[in-house]
């Protein structure tokens, strides 16, 4: 078929395809390009913040681990245990709080940014507390806790964990409290304060760096079939099971595209990647429909071009028919 | 000609630009043959079970001349990941979780996951325990046969504890207290003496310390009991689905009636429709509350290192008669480990072989400080399983040898019901939004129903 043979609705149909199609391949080259610089930028920013945090994490853990070598830490520490025999917590009265004559000044740390720290007994009963009202509470020193014993190694990762009582994720650390003869006599546990810990990621409380602004979210299995934040910034008390693609690559330190909706089900850039010091997926994220505005107001532009251009090319086409139907009449 | 010059073109434009980029999110992926063997393993709640694997495994590595990579997770993400196995997620080369083998074994079976392992523990088949070769037994959807395709290593089920000092002192009593039983004034018992310990002084103190929420296994499990106290079956032994039949469903409904009945009546603790598995530990131990159940024996056995804790102050028994007055049948949990078919399955069974041996096997259980009981006939006839005044092993003796099959073996589809702790949402929902229990039970059979039809197309 020669197009001087074509019909001008047949122009026009051709016509009207090749615009979309240029607009779309516009459109799709244009994110493509926007998409990859985001993800680019998002990833550096994803890899300040893992550092960050790992290395929060990590001094964290050293400076507690040098407290337990100090030998006044552990004299202290034992005789307190050795002067615990029943703990409950509801009859402070009865048994508990007996610290007697033993020293207790100095056996907790000043330099942590901690909730609370408490010296457990073997049975993970709490002997002494910087909190006092823990005293005879039973805490567990591993599975929710991360248990790190440093005759074997500190890089263990942190574990975070849905406490009722606190109605939020939290994290807990225990370290056991050796006597001379290496036997576990107790432990040191710390209550990692999770907004200090999170925090640890942002520089000066920066909560963004990118423009336009993106979203930092560190998730991890807090509960049973449930993930979500380890910390929530904006809604502290707030933590509702979260679920995507990128989350899902993340915690299961798997590769995947950068293009997916997030647990809100917007499209969105994201990067992201698994943290080994905490068990945790960290995502940065920033919303396809804002990073993509350009690149959507020009398909808008071909399109109404396009479509302009060729209803008034039908027009004149079908009038220019008319004429040269009329003239051989 | 014209429209489908359109078509094509639009199509064109479309596929084009609907087109994803994969990022460039690294990950690592074991495929290569000299990798480590990885291994994810259940962390226990004391560092005690940890010592016992890792240092099995660090002898197995050295005797074998293989790496091992061996990974502990806590139950809710070992939980998850196994889910996620099944959604095409990483798999280990073995897995061993405490909840796993009751919620994901059998699937894992019939979905293809794992190998075989008759020839694994052929050997040691004769001194299995009574039920632990028919809980390890599992259907396959290709083959349409049944066989072990687990290593099992002990087994649980759920047993009740309670502070038998703090119980005296309630009482203003040294002598021992009788406690009931039979159904109803075995726990109308605890209401009493709740009001008993709080007169006492004990002022936090709950009677009950039994789980509401739905984000803890242990709530589907303690609940099991009380079905089967109400005589309310689910399942048949062809696999079948009873829970349209009316008299079944009157069943189901007293039993959630009499379980969410204490949480109503202030016997149990108001943050208990909040917790997760280790929860009711936690509460129990601090001593908020006077009994509690608990699926394994971790709560005694977290006190071991206080020998007048674990002997004298906790007490474990046996669980009450049912409505009728006959013994209520247990689920047994056996705790298994997978062996998945990956490319170190040789190396996997080698692992799995060794650790079986009765003086490996023996060692990780004994240092779990007796939290599961031994699969092994011969290793419970060790002075360990046989201490008399030690009520926790004795009791948790008696509440396994009245075992039945549980109903993810007679229908994988179960497991899913498991996994989604479908009857643990129906407890929530009656205690924390106050649904009528006719109105949960009811929807709990909807999402049963509908996971039951679901499996069966599939």
């Amino acid at each position: 078929m020669k197009i001087s043979q074509m019909s001008c609705t047949e122009i026009l149909i051709v016509s009207l395809t090749v615009t979309s199609s240029v607009g779309l391949l516009t459109y799709f080259s244009d994110t493509r390009t926007t998409g990859h610089q985001a993800y680019e930028a998002q990833k550096q920013v994803l890899t300040e913040r893992a550092t960050a945090f790992t290395e929060a994490k990590k001094s964290l853990i050293d400076l507690i681990s040098q407290h337990l070598k100090n030998p006044e830490f552990k004299e202290k520490s034992i005789k307190v245990l050795s002067s615990k025999k029943r703990l409950r917590p509801s009859r402070p009265s009865a048994d508990s709080n007996t610290n007697g004559d033993v020293d207790t000044a100095g056996i907790f740390q000043t330099n942590l940014e901690a909730e609370s720290i408490s010296i457990l007994t073997a049975g993970a009963i709490v002997a002494l507390s910087t909190e006092a009202k823990k005293t005879g509470r039973y805490q567990p020193v591993q599975n929710t806790t991360t248990y790190i014993d440093p005759e074997k190694s500190i890089d263990v990762g942190l574990r975070f964990f849905k406490d009722p009582r606190a109605g939020r994720p939290t994290a807990t650390i225990a370290l056991p409290i050796r006597d001379d003869i290496n036997k576990r006599r107790g432990y040191y546990y710390v209550d990692v304060n999770p907004k200090k810990l999170h925090g640890s990621m942002f520089k000066q409380n920066q909560s963004s760096t990118l423009s336009p602004p993106e979203n930092t979210h560190a998730v991890a299995y807090t509960s049973l079939n449930r993930i979500t934040e380890i910390y929530n910034p904006i809604e502290p008390n707030q933590y509702p099971p979260l679920k995507s693609e990128g989350i899902n690559n993340a915690l299961n330190d798997r590769s995947g595209t950068y293009l997916y909706l997030n647990h809100q089900r917007k499209p969105v850039v994201g990067a992201y990647q698994y943290i080994p010091a905490a068990n945790m997926g960290l995502l940065i994220e920033r919303e396809q429909s804002v990073l993509f505005k350009q690149a959507r107001r020009r398909l808008i532009k071909i399109l109404i071009t396009g479509f302009s251009i060729s209803g008034i090319a039908f027009l004149a086409l079908k009038q220019l028919k008319a004429q040269n139907s009329k003239k051989v009449l | 000609m014209k429209g489908q010059l359109a078509l094509a073109s639009i199509l064109l434009g479309l596929s084009v630009g609907g087109c994803n980029v994969t990022g460039g999110n690294q990950a690592t992926s074991p495929t290569s043959n000299d990798r480590e063997l990885l291994i994810w393993w259940s962390e226990g709640y004391y560092p005690e079970e940890t010592d016992a694997i890792e240092s099995i495994t660090r002898q197995w590595e050295k005797a074998s001349g293989n790496k091992v990579k061996l990974v502990f997770f806590n139950d809710g993400e070992i939980s998850q990941r196994a889910t996620e196995i099944l959604n095409g997620g990483p798999k280990p080369d073995l897995m061993y979780g405490y909840s796993v083998g009751d919620s994901h074994g059998p699937t894992f079976a019939y979905k293809g996951f794992l190998l075989e392992t008759s020839d694994v523990i052929e050997e040691f088949k004769s001194d299995y325990s009574p039920g632990i070769i028919e809980n390890i037994t599992f259907l396959n959807k290709q083959t349409k046969e049944r066989h072990p395709y687990s290593i099992p290593l002990s087994v649980s089920s759920a047993y009740i504890h309670y502070w038998k000092d703090l119980l005296e002192e309630a009482n203003e009593t040294d002598l021992a207290i009788n406690i009931p039983d039979t159904w109803n004034e075995f726990w109308e018992f605890w209401g009493v003496n709740q009001k008993k310990a709080i007169q006492a002084g004990f002022v936090d103190i709950k009677g009950i310390g039994l789980p509401m929420a739905s984000s803890t296994s242990d709530t589907h499990i303690l609940f099991d009991f009380f079905l089967e106290a109400h005589e309310a079956k689910i399942i048949n032994t062809s696999g079948e689905l009873l829970l349209r039949k009316p008299e079944e469903r009157k069943k189901v409904i007293k039993a959630m009636e009499n379980y969410t009945s204490f949480y109503k009546r202030g016997w149990v603790p108001s943050k208990a429709t909040e917790w997760g598995d280790v929860d009711n530990n936690i509460n129990f131990l601090s001593s908020l509350s006077l009994m509690t159940a608990n699926p394994t024996l971790s709560i005694p056995g977290s006190q071991t290192a206080d020998e007048v804790a674990y002997y004298e102050r906790i007490a474990s028994i046996g669980w009450p008669k049912g409505m009728t007055g006959k013994k209520v049948r247990t689920d047994i949990s056996v705790k298994q480990m997978f062996i998945f078919d990956t490319n170190k399955a040789k190396e996997a069974k080698s692992y799995a072989r060794n650790l079986i041996k009765p003086e490996n096997l023996s060692a990780y259980v004994e240092g779990s400080q007796g939290r599961y009981l031994p699969v092994s006939q011969r290793i419970l006839e060790n002075p360990f399983w046989n201490e008399l005044r030690n009520t926790h092993i004795q009791a948790s003796r008696e509440t396994v040898e009245n075992y039945k099959l549980a109903y993810q073996i007679l229908n994988p589809a179960y497991t899913e019901v498991r996994r989604l702790n479908i009857w643990a949402q129906a407890i929530e929902q009656v205690c924390v939004n106050n649904t009528p229990v006719d109105v949960a039970v009811d929807n709990a059979i909807e999402s049963i129903e509908s996971i039951f039809k679901k499996w069966e197309r599939s």
